[in-house]
């Protein structure tokens, strides 16, 4: 055991952070991320385009496909310098950190010299169409199919709460394949570009802010069946491993333990609730202190440990500590859109049941860190 | 960053747990009330094989050394003040040439573990740290349900014993301490866990274990959780022992969630928890010894808070 960090790590930390700052737009918050306009579009790209500059925005890919192949250390390090200012990479952020390790892992030659060049260039959207309205937390059920027709998949039914899908290109798109087989044996990934004939968006209006989520409707939707990556019907086991990747990817105490530092700074005198204060910031260093340890097991190859799980449970905690001491500490204020203990409210909300709920990462830390029985 | 043990660090953790497993005098009966006191016999084990020794240098991989031996002192919830004499002390003051029992006591009169048996105490006066030795003090063992034997310490009229540790004593005394405490409520909350555990995956109601009723299921994991948070934040702190802030949040952490781990351990066991025999309440009745030492937690939260945001009040240095 070792906490320093080396001269490389803190080099790459501080070119990370000065990327940010020259080329974040100043009043970037993470509500940002979900780029509702076109001037926050351009300027997640100008960003990304700046990491790339730097040599910084996919140094963990592969040598061969234009990375070095970082550590997983100095993912981390990458993931709390941008998470931390908001995530101004916008949706990219998922490009790097599990579609193109994902397409770089299972794809075709020909599919990785079709997407991995946009993905490095930092001038591509994807969206992730996982959920389905009667397909959540049991995910496996999802129900829209993909017909093999000719050379094509055609494709059918409905995906909702899709992020990013109003300015995506492409869509890292589950479908069902086999509709007899056992519901995770039957299951599909198609990377499906948005602009196919049939295909329609439409934002769902929420309390989180401007095209926070979508729906997605497939009609007779024509796929290329050089789009299916990996196997056919062996979506599943794959779409596993993506998830691990991005449920160690958020590094969310890093931002909240920023808001809150900012928010608290802010008052003349401290917090008024010094106690609560105290204890958001130890919320939020246990959550990072969680992130490394999964960091720690997913760098030695420990598949089935819990930390990845444990962490976002550690985040949850972290960001509804933050966003209580905020509008505590803000009183009336905190009613106010835009007001910083609204936007930590909008933020903390979903975390407990966007990439899983976290009942879901409770039930995996019961199996794989007590390992208790199943129901 | 590295944290998985090297093979000095893997070597404490087996050594310790070994020795522990061996030399602790075995457990039976009421947690601590009227209960025998220090095990000396898992105390001298532990100093003959230098383990009281490990953080004696000073240098800060062999704080989180002490850090470790610390962690399975808890985790075989054994009858050894290991945290004062094995972090606290030598932090303190450095070749001191330390007994091997020592208290910490907040305060004069203030409650203390092992008040009875130790050979010194540090007393956190105010600004200053006193070494008290026994002609310097009076002790009124206390009755209590706690699995940590206790007592008040109570200075005697014209002594004061001896001031060690320098001019910034008191705060490099509440660093270590503060880890400690981390380390310790770490400690005891990975064994209740495990203890609670092993318990609800035979316990059988309703035809099938306890344990994989959801409901059980995701207290205890929330409880994991916590205790694996504790662990690492402590560790952390013991790395970097001359930071406020680190040592700071791990007391908070560990003194804000521990009563939420001690409700849901007990809660998943039922009644056979709260009974002398079963094997909880060694590690859970200490919990509530460790939140109302240095302070309690309020007081830890609250430094986090000045170090963080009014740096320049109430005297708490920031190396933040
Ligand atoms: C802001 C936001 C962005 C999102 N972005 C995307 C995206 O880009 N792409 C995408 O595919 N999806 C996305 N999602 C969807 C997200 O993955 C789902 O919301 C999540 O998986 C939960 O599904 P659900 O909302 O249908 O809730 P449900 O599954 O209906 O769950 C409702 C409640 O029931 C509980 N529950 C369900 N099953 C169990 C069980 N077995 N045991 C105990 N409790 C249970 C849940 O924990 C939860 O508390 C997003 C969601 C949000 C909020």
């Amino acid at each position: 055991m070792d906490f320093d960090w080396s001269p490389e790590e803190s080099h790459l930390r501080a070119t990370v952070r000065q990327v940010v700052l020259d080329h974040a737009p100043p009043d970037w918050t993470s509500r940002s991320r979900d780029v509702f306009t076109p001037e926050l579009l351009a300027a997640s790209k100008r960003v990304c385009r700046a990491l790339a500059d730097a040599y910084v925005w996919i140094p963990h890919w592969p040598a061969e496909y234009g990375g070095r192949d970082a550590s997983v250390w100095e993912q981390l390090i990458i993931g709390e310098e941008l998470w931390g200012a908001g995530e101004p990479r916008g949706p990219q952020y998922m490009n790097t950190n599990w579609v193109a390790p994902a397409i770089i892992a299972a794809g075709t030659e020909a599919q990785r010299d079709r997407y991995l060049p946009a993905i490095a260039a930092g001038d591509v959207l994807w969206c992730q169409g996982f959920s389905e309205p009667d397909a959540g937390s049991d995910l496996a059920s999802l129900r829209t199919s993909a017909v093999r027709e000719g050379d094509s998949y055609v494709v059918n039914g409905q995906k909702i709460w899709t992020s990013y899908a109003h300015v995506a290109q492409h869509c890292f798109l589950l479908v069902r394949t086999d509709a007899s087989a056992k519901k995770h044996d039957g299951i599909s990934i198609l990377l499906v570009p948005m602009d196919l004939p049939g295909i329609e968006v439409r934002e769902v209006t929420s309390i989180i802010g401007p095209h926070a989520v979508h729906e997605i409707f497939f009609a007779d939707v024509r796929v290329p069946v050089d789009c299916l990556l990996g196997e056919e019907n062996g979506g599943w086991p794959l779409i596993r491993k993506v998830l691990a990747h991005e449920r160690v990817g958020a590094a969310r105490f890093e931002r909240a333990s920023r808001v809150l530092d900012q928010a608290m700074r802010s008052l003349p005198d401290g917090p008024v609730d010094e106690v609560a204060a105290g204890r958001a910031f130890a919320a939020c260093e246990a959550a990072r202190a969680l992130a490394y340890a999964a960091v720690q097991d997913r760098g030695a190859g420990r598949d089935r440990s819990a930390t990845a799980n444990a962490t976002r449970v550690g985040n949850v905690a972290a960001e509804r500590a933050v966003a209580r001491v905020l509008s505590d500490e803000a009183g009336q204020q905190a009613l106010v859109a835009g007001d910083p203990a609204d936007e930590q409210l909008t933020v903390s909300l979903p975390v407990s049941i966007s990439s899983g709920t976290l009942e879901v990462q409770l039930d995996l830390v019961a199996r794989l860190g007590l390992d208790l029985p199943r129901a | 960053m590295h944290l998985d043990p090297d093979a000095e660090q893997q070597g404490v953790i087996d050594a310790v747990r070994d020795l522990l497993a061996h030399a602790s005098t075995p457990h039976s009966g009421p947690a601590a009330v009227g209960s025998a006191g220090l095990d000396r016999p898992a105390l001298a084990a532990l100093a003959g094989n230098g383990f009281l020794d490990v953080a004696a240098d000073g240098a800060p991989g062999d704080h989180l050394n002490a850090v470790l031996v610390i962690e399975q002192g808890e985790q075989a919830a054994a009858a050894v003040p290991i945290a004062s004499r094995a972090l606290v002390a030598p932090y303190l003051g450095p070749g001191e040439g330390w007994p091997d029992a020592i208290g910490l006591a907040y305060g004069d009169g203030s409650v203390v573990r092992y008040g009875a048996d130790v050979d010194v105490v540090l007393l956190l006066d105010g600004a200053s740290v006193r070494r008290l030795t026994a002609e310097d003090y009076d002790v009124e063992p206390i009755r209590s349900r706690m699995a940590y034997p206790l007592a008040r310490v109570i200075v005697r009229p014209g002594r004061s014993g001896v001031a060690v540790g320098g001019s910034d004593a008191a705060a490099r005394l509440t660093r270590a301490w503060r880890s400690a405490l981390a380390a310790e409520l770490a400690g005891a909350m990975v064994r209740a866990v495990e203890v609670a555990r092993a318990h609800v995956t035979v316990r059988t109601q309703f035809g099938r274990p306890i344990g994989s009723f959801q409901a059980v299921a995701h207290r205890l994991a929330d409880a994991y959780v916590t205790a694996q948070a504790c662990t690492w934040l402590a560790r952390r702190a013991a790395w970097d022992l001359d930071n406020d802030l680190s040592a700071a949040v791990a007391a908070t952490y560990a003194t804000a969630m521990a009563q939420n781990v001690f409700d849901s351990v007990h809660q998943v066991v039922g009644a056979v928890g709260f009974t002398t025999e079963f094997d909880l309440q060694r590690s859970t009745m200490r919990i509530p010894v460790l939140l109302a030492e240095l302070g309690g937690p309020a007081t830890h939260a609250r430094a986090v808070s000045r170090i963080k945001w009014r740096s320049a009040a109430v005297g708490e240095r920031t190396s933040a």
